[in-house]
């Protein structure tokens, strides 16, 4: 009954008060039960209000927090992305010094030398260049900003003439034009870099992707004509592969 | 008219000029303005990396007022900003008053970056400064300029000069001329007397706005600097008044039940940010000032308090212990759902944007410590302000360079002004009692 009476004295003190004034009769004590047992219903509920509010502000808080790492984690996969990328860049390019300089010591075994177009190397960038092209290449990987990037590969191109990364540039363009099926455009860029830079490292995929340009434009005849050239002029390229694979699947 | 001519005519003598007598008139309705205490500046840290520059004493035509040197208060300016360090005046060589008579090479040996050169000629009951900077490297002259201002008014030609001077080289506006609003608590016996004062940065010219022996919170300043808001307890209960400087005209504007809290002026100056428990607990609301109608911002049974305005006027920082412990939070409109700013540790409170929307500084719980703290609101990346260990109530000087915090030194609550971007700081304590909430004037043009 104590039970009972506390949150009775805590929670209603009105009633409780007139209570104790008006005489206790059989009928008044069952009201008086009554109300007790909704007082101290109040007081569960209030009390577990209480611990659901307190419960909330817990997930409040990690969800928040959650959220948080969440966006931080995201930022952080891209930002390894694009170091990666930039390692891989500079690591392609080293790969394509190394075959040229060892043809240059008279080494017979030196692949590059043996058939097909010998890789030249081209101008370096300057750092200020080097950035410039990542920007772009972000744009293009992480933005997904095509059309910036259309309008940067062209005043790259006009900027630095005759660079190793301005061969790059060209190369890009047709791929963005590509994705956007700019089929002419692309073809175009690609042409570029096939016809006057085919000693570059990115001529073999330029001419792959050349032929696959020609082939979306329908024409399948030039498209086959580019895929052998590969095959012939780039072996042991990965375009020379995928080359061989689409000469093989449109053979029939 | 008249009375200017005969103002005129008797130009040099001793006399209560029109500025004295406002003053004695302002004096009069206040009071007991004349118990303002002023506070001491005590520099504690200057910065390695500050620019040599070399501030040579005025020349001087006429009678000059006296008091501090123009030039020695431009000196002091300049040191305080923790971005320079000025030359003392007798390790000068030469003493050049104008262009023609700076020799770089002079200023070379001397290792000086920058010199200040400039005259002073008494026009009547005016002070007109001609003043010059030269680049010493590169032989040029950065500056020319005049300014004047009223014989009473030199400490605020001063200001102005190291302003101009502070921009010339930086880049950046100075904020010398600005004012600092800030609340003193005297006591004596068992009475306790606040003090709502106004000075200038250094902490000069300290002069009182309101007495009262109960609490005075929160000032905080209009944008055209003309008035301050500010919770008093005067009644024996919180409420909001605005409190317009010039004439000493107070308005109550927020007299609710329960807690009339943090006032903060928008941007535009037509409406106040303030936390209200009217409703049942604290919430922010929107008060027009013209109509004094609300509008309540946020929504949650938690406490959401101490709002202040982003710099685009649309959206607000605030603090809310939604989560737990307080947080700091952002709403990018009226509307927005409110986004975490804070995750560093579990207690941060008293959100304080700067003006260009770059960084928020609040005070950071770590360690039982309480330093002031910024987030870089682009990177998320969060750093301590701070070294000592009881800091509250951030305040960021319109320019963004500097930081006003209240915090403990020798059992005193005491004002210390930082450069945001570290080394220089220099502590503001009250020639008697404590001094606390802080708050940084706009730039009034």
């Amino acid at each position: 009954m104590a039970t009972v009476l506390l949150p009775l004295a805590f929670g209603q003190a009105g009633s409780a008060l007139a209570q104790s004034v008006s005489p206790v009769f059989q009928d008044n004590a069952s009201e008086a039960e009554r109300k007790a047992g909704n007082s101290q219903a109040n007081a569960e509920l209030f009390y577990m209000i209480q611990q659901l509010q307190g419960e909330i502000r817990r997930l409040q808080g990690r969800v928040e927090e959650q959220r948080n790492l969440i966006d931080r984690l995201t930022k952080q996969s891209r930002d390894r992305y694009i170091d990666l990328d930039q390692r891989i860049l500079k690591l392609s390019e080293k790969v394509a010094e190394a075959p040229a300089a060892g043809a240059g010591t008279g080494d017979p075994s030196g692949q590059a030398g043996e058939s097909g177009v010998k890789t030249k190397i081209y101008r370096q960038p300057s750092e200020e260049e080097r950035s410039a092209y990542q920007k772009i290449q972000s744009l293009i990987h992480q933005e997904k900003n095509y059309d910036q990037a259309i309008n940067g590969l062209y005043d790259f191109i006009d900027k630095y003439e005759e660079g190793d990364l301005t061969v790059n540039a060209y190369y890009w363009l047709g791929e963005v034009y590509l994705v956007e099926n700019q089929l002419e455009q692309a073809r175009q860029a690609f042409t570029i870099v096939a016809t006057r830079y085919g000693d570059h490292r990115k001529a073999s995929d330029a001419v792959y992707k050349l032929g696959v340009t020609l082939d979306r434009q329908g024409n399948k005849d030039q498209a086959r004509a580019r895929m052998e050239t590969v095959v012939r002029d780039y072996p042991n390229t990965s375009a020379a592969e995928l080359a061989k694979k689409y000469l093989e699947s449109n053979n029939g | 008219m008249g009375n200017q001519m005969t103002n005129r005519r008797r130009t040099g003598t001793t006399r209560p000029g029109k500025v004295t007598i406002w003053l004695l008139m302002l004096a009069v309705m206040i009071g007991s303005s004349t118990a303002s205490a002023e506070l001491l500046i005590r520099i504690t840290e200057g910065a390695d990396s500050a620019i040599p520059v070399a501030v040579v004493p005025f020349a001087e035509t006429g009678e000059m007022p006296a008091g501090d040197q123009i030039s020695s208060i431009v000196r002091d300016d300049l040191t305080m900003s923790g971005e320079f360090r000025p030359l003392a005046p007798e390790k000068m060589l030469s003493l050049p008053s104008k262009g023609e008579e700076v020799y770089f090479r002079d200023w070379r040996l001397l290792g000086q970056r920058y010199v200040l050169v400039g005259q002073l000629t008494r026009m009547g009951d005016k002070i007109e400064a001609r003043y010059e900077l030269f680049d010493v490297n590169r032989e040029e002259r950065l500056l020319g300029a005049t300014a004047s201002s009223s014989v009473n008014n030199t400490r605020s030609l001063a200001h102005h000069i190291s302003d101009k001077v502070y921009e010339a080289i930086t880049g950046v506006p100075g904020a010398f001329s600005t004012k600092l609003a800030y609340v003193t608590l005297q006591r004596s016996g068992g009475e306790s007397m606040y003090r709502l004062q106004v000075s200038d940065v250094d902490g000069k010219r300290a002069r009182v706005r309101l007495e009262s022996d109960e609490p005075i919170l929160s000032p905080a300043w209009s944008p055209d600097g003309e008035k301050l808001a500010y919770v008093s307890f005067e009644t024996g209960k919180p409420a909001i008044y605005i409190h317009e400087l010039s004439s000493g005209n107070r308005t109550r504007v927020a007299d609710f039940p329960g807690l009339n809290s943090a006032p903060a002026f928008s941007p535009d100056g037509r409406s106040l940010l303030l936390t209200l428990s009217k409703d049942g607990n604290a919430e922010i609301y929107k008060m027009d000032i013209q109509s004094r109608s609300l509008k309540r911002l946020t929504n949650h049974w938690s406490i959401d308090t101490e709002p202040a305005w982003d710099h685009t006027g649309e959206g607000f920082f605030f603090t809310s212990d939604r989560s737990g412990g307080p947080q700091i939070y952002h709403k990018s409109s009226e509307e927005a759902e409110p986004r975490r700013i804070t995750f560093g540790s579990r207690y941060n409170a008293r959100p304080r944007p700067d003006n260009d929307g770059k960084y928020v500084y609040y005070v950071h719980q770590r360690d039982k410590a309480f330093h002031i703290a910024r987030t870089n609101l682009q990177t998320e990346e969060e750093t301590i302000l701070t070294r000592t260990e009881s800091d509250e109530s951030p305040s960021v000087s319109p320019n963004g360079r500097m930081l006003i915090y209240a915090t403990k030194q020798d059992g005193n609550s005491v004002l210390t002004v930082i450069a945001v971007d570290g080394g220089a700081a220099y502590s503001l304590p009250a020639s008697e009692g404590d001094v606390r909430e802080p708050a940084w004037s706009p730039i009034v043009r």
